[in-house]
């Protein structure tokens, strides 16, 4: 949030009077900041500790009272079990597929839409197809849920890759992301290109595409782990247990009348460790962008 | 690096596809084969995987493969309703209810319930004469008692007939060993109309009852007999309150070691076999004031109409044949639908030849909901759904927003809205 | 690809206007090819399905058999129901209360996961970031176990400091307490992500320019960051608005919308009233009536932003 400045007219002696002065102030503000963070981080970890060490309880621990943080005789039956009774490879490759296709292709379309509502916005027809794709998140799931399948089925793409692909590249949140980024962007540099002669598109896709990495993370992000938790979509199109995605596994082992929780615990902790690694990778692109060179005058 | 990032993350999809190849785009390639019939169901897994092992000994003997889709319970309705519309239904399923869209696209079952013995209040037939479904299994409503905590207190429980309680008795045994040993909560019931109608039962209601001037009717002095002493017991004494009114798990406060006693059903037998270690619990007889019900449950059987049926009916034919089905119940803790089987629970015996005992000793009325569910689909007067006036309203009740006879009359005005006789 | 309008003006003569503005040159083409594709996916995924859950709303439909047109019977119906005046103010106060709590939470959070002064960060990073992993089924399990009334977690420490258990479950205005931090809790990450790329994009100058001119921090933060982060901040809050209008999953889990019908939602009063009851025609009114309810909150947001951007 801040940074630190270099004075370079400080007189020789006084220099580390004041470099001292100056780490004392930051050691100053930076304990109390460090000490705040780590009190929400710990707030927020709270919570996903006892779901991980839960997931190593035998289902004996589970439910005694008093309940205990840790797990007394910790076990790895429950992964064990979710390992053999799920396909558990067949159904990662196939969220793992479905979520790498329809992010690159999510992440393309939403930058695309999002600079041209950003960019023509004095167009009347861009103000309000922007408005239309907000629209498109105000309308619950459950509710078109019964139409999409109808229109699902009737262009062919019932049980196929497509039929879960296709309908989800579409997001209101990504392009609206992109539209906002964009719009912080000086138009000078626009202005400056068309001057140069440059193409409407060649602008986007030379010049403001690359600017616009961080977002482009950060959709992609978001976008893998919307599909890889999507469970109601692919629910509907996928009709063979071949086809299932990981979330659909998952739901299963919620029976009629009891839920296993111990192989419900450990199956979901497998389900989302993917997720963790790519968040992992990814996050570095976010946090280390440094695009402020771009746009210092 | 962002050329390299897509290239990588566009190398590892394209890597994904070939895997994936056996799923999506290889997919719909066992269609054509004769052997194979595709069987839809929820839950085995979780019950022992009885019928996958069913599978593979009938692939053993035949080699005509059956390929089981266990599909999460809560969506299964509507996948079969999809399936439906798409013409992608299985070749045989195992379901929890009859959905008017697709219920005349089965085959008559009633040879191969007649020919094994398949008990014969269980059996409802449709407008033309046919037995399109029968169950599989049985389930049945039962009491569970916290045996430490019982000896703990010096309260005894009923195992056989001679020794049955009430209502009012047992509410008072269970606060004698809430008192008597500190034990948090005297009684949790799950959070079920099903349950809760199994109560009525005892209470000598018969439930609401479709007349036939197409509206429904229940015996008002019995009913509010038992809806009364229900909403009296959710008083956070004996019965916790959060149970009923916000889905609090009945089955987790159980395991706690803190209930005296759980009013649920077989299906929990083999999960507390696994999962109860602090102390010991049993099967104990439920209580009658003045009969002794229960409710009973399970999954239905259905075979779709097409070039599958043959093999499909085939294996029906196989599966119920009593040495198979006597194993299938073994695997799985079936309670059984054809008498007479000698089915060996393991350690489980005592609590399944109780439930055997109730159910034998119950009054007809306990079959009562699944089979008037039937009828009614058959006769074409509901459009499925699931709709549960009851537990609304009971939920309603037991939070104190409204007394008994507005519930019992919001109940027989949310049925009535969703019966059409014509 | 670009196209552009000829100004009649200049090539009509000598302007006559001196003081014109630079000609404003329309680029028709290059938007459409490049909204192009989320138009056709828009047309054919929501306008498609949308106008057939539309066309449902003036019928009977149950799912199966014929639809009669009703007309606005659903409508009426609608307004006449108490339970779903009930429903939206619920919803509306749990809007109301977990927007500025999520907006306040994530952006400090982004703020000190950008700054230089913190250490650890990026563990820290991956702490926030997992409940937001969690699927809402599990995440409400989570909650109802560390706040379940009878042997829940909180309560254990409640009683253990002497006090007595609160009533998280039964309660209705607890159990909304209940809901509000599980909510926030799970999507945080979501809002702190989008803060952190926002806050690295401003650029370092203007910083250096205050701090020269003897800007402390919290100076720096409103009257830096804050404007340079406007139209993030607007994004974040519009969606966690139509977020939290749309919550069911979680509140599904943890409480079954209750004690008893105290907390239930707009959609799950859709799903009850509609869906259960297999009354599709008025499940879809429902939704209409919420699509507008919706639209109408995004109005007013962008309207109030527009105000302040002016």
């Amino acid at each position: 949030m801040s940074t630190t400045t270099a004075n370079p007219e400080t007189a020789a002696p006084a220099a580390p009077r004041r470099r001292k002065a100056r780490k004392i102030r930051e050691v100053g503000t930076a304990v109390p900041l460090t000490a705040f963070m780590w009190l929400l981080a710990a707030m927020y970890a709270f919570p996903v500790l006892w779901f991980l060490l839960s997931a190593f309880k035998p289902g004996s621990e589970l439910f005694q009272y008093p309940l205990t943080f840790l797990p007394e005789n910790p076990t790895i039956g429950g992964f064990e079990k979710a390992w053999g009774r799920y396909d558990f490879l067949l159904y990662f490759s196939n969220t793992l597929a479905v979520a790498l296709t329809t992010t690159l292709l999510t992440v393309m379309a939403s930058a695309m839409c999002g600079y041209a509502l950003a960019k023509y916005r004095d167009q009347r027809w861009i103000r309000i197809f922007f408005i239309c794709l907000l629209a498109t998140t105000m309308l619950p799931t459950e509710v078109i849920l019964s139409p999409t399948f109808l229109v699902i089925r009737d262009l062919g793409m019932y049980d196929s890759f497509a039929g879960l692909v296709v309908p989800s590249i579409m997001t209101a949140t990504g392009v609206f992301m992109f539209r906002q980024f964009f719009i912080s962007i000086p138009d000078d540099i626009i202005e400056a290109a068309r001057i140069d002669g440059a193409r409407e598109t060649g602008i986007f896709f030379r010049i403001m595409l690359p600017m616009s990495r961080p977002i482009i993370m950060t959709l992609a992000i978001f976008s893998f782990q919307w599909r890889w938790n999507d469970y109601i979509w692919p629910l509907i199109v996928v009709g063979d247990e071949r086809k299932f995605t990981l979330q659909i596994a998952l739901r299963s082992i919620v029976g009629a009348e009891n839920i296993d929780w111990p192989l419900l615990l450990a199956a979901s902790v497998m389900s989302i460790l993917p997720l963790v690694l790519i968040f992992i990778v990814f996050q570095k692109y976010v946090m280390n962008e440094d695009i402020n060179a771009g746009l210092k005058d | 690096m962002k050329r390299r990032l897509i290239l990588t993350a566009g190398t590892a999809g394209a890597a994904a596809l070939p895997l994936s190849a056996c799923g999506f785009i290889g997919g719909g390639d066992d269609e054509g084969d004769a052997d194979t019939i595709k069987f839809w169901l929820s839950g085995d897994a979780n019950q022992g995987g009885g019928f996958q092992k069913m599978a593979d000994k009938y692939f053993e003997e035949t080699g005509v493969t059956v390929d089981i889709d266990d599909i999460p319970y809560d969506d299964f309705n509507t996948r079969l309703r999809n399936a439906a519309q798409a013409d992608g239904l299985p070749d045989l399923a195992r379901v929890s209810a009859i959905d008017p869209i697709w219920m005349n696209q089965l085959e008559d079952l009633s040879d191969v319930a007649s020919e094994h013995g398949v008990m014969e209040n269980l059996l409802i037939e449709n407008e033309d004469g046919e037995i399109p479904t029968f169950l599989t299994d049985l389930t049945a409503v039962g009491m569970y008692v916290n045996k430490t905590l019982f000896d703990q207190a010096g309260v005894t429980y009923p195992t056989t007939a001679d020794q049955i309680w009430t209502w009012d008795a047992f509410i008072s045994a269970v606060k004698e060993v809430k008192a008597a040993t500190g034990a948090r909560y005297g009684l949790v019931m799950d959070p079920s109309s099903h349950r809760l109608r199994s109560l009525m039962y005892q209470f000598g209601s018969d439930g609401f009852l479709l007349g036939d001037d197409c509206t429904y009717s229940t015996d008002e002095a019995a009913t509010t007999e038992a809806l009364q002493f229900f909403a009296d017991i959710n008083d956070d004494d004996v019965m916790p309150r959060s149970v009923w009114v916000s889905g609090d798990d009945p089955n987790a406060l159980f395991k706690s070691g803190q209930v005296a006693a759980y009013y649920s059903g077989s299906w929990q037998v083999a999960d507390f076999q696994a999962n109860i270690a602090d102390f010991e619990w049993a099967s104990a007889l439920m209580p009658a004031q003045p009969r002794r019900a229960t409710n009973l449950g399970g999954g239905y059987a259905v075979v779709f109409k097409g070039d599958k049926s043959k093999a499909s009916l085939d294996f029906v034919n196989w599966l119920f044949t009593a040495e198979n089905y006597t194993e299938i119940c073994e695997i799985s803790g079936f309670l059984p639908v054809i008498q007479g089987l000698d089915i060996d629970y393991g350690t489980s015996q005592a609590s399944f030849d109780l439930y055997n005992e109730e159910i034998a000793a119950s009054d007809p009325i306990s079959s009562e909901q699944g089979n008037s569910a039937l009828e009614i689909t058959y006769a074409g007067q509901t459009s499925g759904g699931d709709a549960d006036p009851l537990k609304d309203e009971a939920v309603k009740l037991a939070n104190g927003e409204q007394d008994v006879p507005t519930t019992i009359a919001n109940i027989i005005a949310s049925l009535n809205e969703n019966i059409s006789c014509e | 690809m670009t196209a552009t309008a000829i100004d009649p003006e200049r090539l009509a003569g000598p302007r006559k206007r001196p003081g014109k503005a630079p000609r404003r040159v329309q680029y028709r083409l290059a938007p459409l090819v490049l909204a192009g594709v989320n138009i056709v996916l828009f047309g054919v995924f929501f306008v498609w399905p949308g106008g057939l859950g539309l066309a449902y709303s003036f019928t009977d439909y149950t799912g199966i058999g014929t639809a009669n047109f009703i007309g606005l019977e659903n409508y009426e119906r609608l307004f006449g129901d108490p339970t779903f005046y009930t429903a939206l103010t619920r919803t509306l106060l749990f809007a109301v209360i977990s927007v500025p709590l999520m907006y306040v939470m994530s952006l400090s959070i982004a703020s000190l996961l950008v700054s230089n002064y913190v250490k650890g960060k990026s563990a820290a990073k991956l702490v926030f970031f997992f409940p937001w992993l969690i699927s809402p089924i599990v995440a409400g399990v989570i909650w109802r176990w560390m706040f379940g009334e009878s042997f829940g977690f909180v309560n254990y420490v409640v009683t253990r400091l002497g006090a007595d258990p609160l009533a998280w479950q039964t309660d209705p205005d607890l159990a909304l307490m209940v809901v509000v931090m599980a909510a926030t809790w799970g999507g945080t990450a979501f809002n702190m992500l989008i803060f952190i790329a926002a806050l690295k994009n401003v650029p370092r100058a203007y910083y250096e320019a205050a701090e020269i001119d003897g800007a402390n921090a919290w100076q720096r933060f409103r009257h830096i960051t804050l404007p340079s982060i406007a139209p993030t901040s607007f994004l974040v809050i519009l969606l966690s608005s139509l977020g939290a209008m749309k919550e069911f999953a979680m509140v599904q889990s943890l409480n079954s919308g209750g004690p008893g019908t105290s907390n239930t939602f707009l959609i799950q009063y859709i799903y009850e009233t509609g869906f259960k009851r297999a009354d599709v025609g008025y499940a879809s009114a429902v939704s209409m009536i919420l699509l507008v309810i919706l639209l109408s909150i995004a109005m007013l947001q962008m309207w109030v932003n527009r105000r302040r951007a002016a």
